[in-house]
């Protein structure tokens, strides 16, 4: 598993890819855990590289977006297919913004700034 | 052209019907309501449409699959439901090349696709919005990519803020099933026909009387209006369907059940003596749409009854069983003479006593549970069982009794059987004739009567029956027939 | 050239130590059998899903994430059906909980629906073994080594 952060204005974009699986999970939690806390409540997660994902990526996934939530913040999904199925298979794609591509997904977040 | 269809209805204005499915799988009139639109587009000619789904997505992918069933593509993506068609549109992995059609599969519309393509052809706009009679068909063929009046396929904008510029208006009529109430009357519009254009899966058994297969229903269960039955369905002959009627596939329907105005979803069953007016059965929810009120049908009784009893057989039989009373009666006539001499010539007082007996017609109790009822039952005050016990042919005729069955007991001695094994002998119908009553004395012990009826009862059948009958003719000419 | 389907019936077993580090090589490894064994990407992901679902409910719940115990994998193809056997010695449950899915907002829960979804059909059973039968890896840990828990997942292709 790899994570990659950057920033672009305001927007907090993480990179995964390769495995999000349990061995992983405590630490990409801590680290984006961490971005909410310090960013300014817009976060990317990008996926598209990422070729398994389990319940527990799942769970991380889901308290990122609680942690929005608290911020009023906003958290942007792009998926791969592995992660799209298993976000469907769990029924998450009801709360979950997913976006078809990074670029797509800073463009609404941008959009959203002057909102 | 490329299509897209948005079914992403979350569907809370249909609760409790969308706990574990979502509006577009909802069946209307024996089909899933995104099939109307798909079967309407596939007639219209596209090989193609992309469906954009929320809730209960992995459901429509696969009561859907790959679309080969309309000879169409389908792909799927899904949403956070009851977006902003704009917004959907661009988080598509790919726009759709311009122009295309887009639609919601989540509300049902007659069949008017092609005429309305026809004629948004012939105007110049870049969004041409459809409506039909006017109202909002939530169809739009779009020339350019993205444009803010598609936001007239938005559910949640009830009337979109702007107003449609260039509008095709034509004939049809929309059903938006926003409410259970319009669920319900959609079904029944889609049902008789109101929605024009729409394929109603199924044969004319008769006239208002639409089966789909393997369903076991009679003309005379239709006593006015129309109905549309799905496939599957076993309605109990004695069921009164009138007004308008829709039951869907897999529904069983116990005898003496009124349906009217009604709309009965697949996998349920209705019990005996139920009566519907203005409602939606769910497997055994029963919703009233004048209150909204949403009640649990019990059904213990009668889907037992259904499986154990051939209903035909059971009701020939009975009737061939009465006819043997009507039979007997007349072949007996000489005997009642004899009764009534003989009743004259031996009593000063009482010549004819009557009480009652449990016979075998049912009625529902107050708990739902379906009780034997007593019959009057006389006899005449002479020695002879023969001439004493005729009265009961009567009680063949009427069917409190059959030919051959069990001895009849009296209600309160019924009520004294407690035991399992006891409660073996109720399990067979009583009758005139039967082995306690030809092989055992009158005056033997109750015990001992009950244990010959429970031996009847295990053994019950057709052929034990015919033993039976013929042993009892050769009885006639018995010393016990006529001393007792 | 023997191809996938004419594969004759093969059985793999695999044994991994209870740590969750061990979990994604292994989920590979029955990736990549499945793969070669259905030609399905989609029913070898599934069953990858299924199996690693599985095995982190044993780290933590039958062996309280404690590494050092043994888990053992038995991979069976035949007649266009995978069998795959999951044995641990740990803490048993006394059945499977219900496949439900968790409300949207819970963290944890999800596994068995996953696993429910993910395959055709499972089996859960704790069974009495006198020895464990690959026993190499330290048993030291185990809390009571007489029983084993089998999880059996059956996905036809």
């Amino acid at each position: 598993m790899i994570l990659q952060h950057r920033s672009h204005n305001d927007i907090d974009i993480v990179q995964l890819s390769g495995r999000f699986a349990m061995a992983d999970c405590a630490e990409i939690n801590l680290s984006i855990q961490g971005m909410i806390n310090q960013g300014h409540g817009k976060l990317i997660i990008d996926m598209e590289k990422v070729t398994f994902i389990d319940s527990s990526g799942c769970a991380v996934l889901v308290a990122a977006y609680k942690s929005l939530q608290l911020k009023a913040g906003r958290l942007v999904l792009v998926t791969s297919p592995a992660v799209q199925s298993l976000i469907e298979l769990t029924r998450l794609h009801t709360i979950f913004e997913i976006l078809p591509s990074q670029v797509a997904a800073l463009e609404v977040l941008e959009a959203s700034v002057g909102e | 052209m490329d299509v897209i269809i948005f079914a992403d209805r979350k569907g809370q204005e249909l609760l409790p019907l969308t706990d574990q499915t979502c509006v577009p799988l909802l069946p209307l009139a024996g089909k899933l309501i995104i099939e109307h639109t798909l079967e309407d587009l596939a007639d219209a000619g596209f090989r193609r449409a992309h469906i954009i789904l929320s809730p209960f997505a992995e459901q429509v992918k696969q009561a859907l699959g790959d679309g080969k069933r309309w000879g169409m593509a389908l792909s799927y993506s899904t949403s956070r439901g009851e977006g902003s068609a704009l917004v959907e549109l661009r988080r598509l992995k790919q726009l759709p090349s311009k122009p295309y059609l887009i639609m919601r599969g989540d509300v049902v519309r007659s069949r008017s696709l092609k005429s309305f393509l026809q004629q948004a052809e012939t105007v110049d706009a870049p969004v041409v919005p459809a409506l039909f009679n006017g109202a909002n068909a939530y169809l739009i063929v779009c020339r350019d990519a993205l444009d803010p009046v598609l936001q007239y396929l938005d559910w949640t904008a009830s009337s979109p803020t702007i107003p449609a510029p260039h509008p095709v208006d034509i004939n049809g009529c929309v059903a938006r099933l926003d409410s259970l109430a319009a669920f319900h009357q959609g079904n029944l519009d889609a049902a008789a026909g109101r929605i024009a254009g729409l394929l109603i899966p199924g044969r004319q058994a008769s006239l208002g009387l639409t089966l789909g297969r393997n369903t076991t229903a009679s003309p005379q269960n239709l006593t006015q209006g129309m109905a549309l039955i799905g496939s599957n369905c076993h309605l109990h002959p004695s069921v009164a369907l009138s007004g308008e009627v829709v039951i869907g596939d897999n529904v069983i329907v116990g005898s003496q059940a009124t349906l009217e105005s009604t709309v009965v979803l697949p996998h349920s069953y209705i019990g005996e003596l139920v009566d519907l007016r203005n409602a939606i059965v769910r497997g055994n929810d029963l919703i009233r749409i004048d209150t909204l009120a949403i009640l649990k049908i019990s059904d213990a009784v009668l889907l037992d009854d259904l499986k154990n009893t051939g209903l035909l057989n059971r009701d020939v039989g009975m009737a061939l069983n009465r006819l043997a009373g009507v039979l007997l009666l007349v072949l007996s006539l000489p005997l009642w003479l004899l009764a009534l001499a003989l009743a004259l010539s031996q009593n000063r007082g009482t010549m004819y006593t009557s009480y009652y007996l449990r016979g075998n017609k049912k009625v529902m109790d107050d708990l739902g549970a379906l009780q034997r009822t007593a019959f009057s039952a006389g006899e005449w005050q002479v020695a002879p069982p023969v001439l004493r016990y005729l009265p009961r042919i009567l009680a063949v005729i009427s069917g409190d009794l059959e030919l051959v069955g069990s001895l009849p007991i009296s209600l309160a001695t019924a009520e004294k059987r407690i035991d399992q094994w006891e409660k073996l002998a109720d399990q067979a119908p009583a009758g005139l004739l039967g082995p306690t009553q030809l092989n055992l004395p009158i005056e033997a012990s109750d015990e001992e009567k009950l244990l010959s009826d429970c031996v009847y009862a295990a053994n019950y059948g057709a052929k034990a029956n015919a033993l039976y009958l013929l042993r009892s003719l050769k009885a006639l000419i018995t010393r016990k027939a006529w001393v007792g | 050239m023997v191809t996938n389907h004419q594969m004759p019936p093969v059985m793999l077993t695999l044994q991994i130590d209870s740590s969750i580090a061990c979990v994604s090589p292994l989920g590979e490894a029955i990736q990549s059998l499945c793969l070669y064994a259905t030609d399905s990407l989609e029913c070898a992901s599934q069953m990858q899903l299924a199996v690693v679902e599985a095995i982190n409910n044993i780290v933590f719940h039958a062996y309280n994430n404690q590494a050092g115990n043994p888990i053992t994998v038995k991979w069976n193809n035949q007649n266009r059906q995978l069998l795959i056997e999951i044995t641990d010695f740990g803490d048993s449950m006394e059945e499977p909980p219900l496949p439900t899915l968790a409300s949207f907002d819970a963290e944890n829960g999800r596994g068995w629906w996953i696993i429910n979804a993910c395959v055709d059909e499972y089996h859960y059973k704790v069974v009495a073994c006198e020895q464990q039968s690959t026993g190499q890896l330290p048993d030291k840990h185990q809390k009571n080594p007489k029983k084993a828990n089998i999880l059996t997942l059956i996905k036809k292709y």
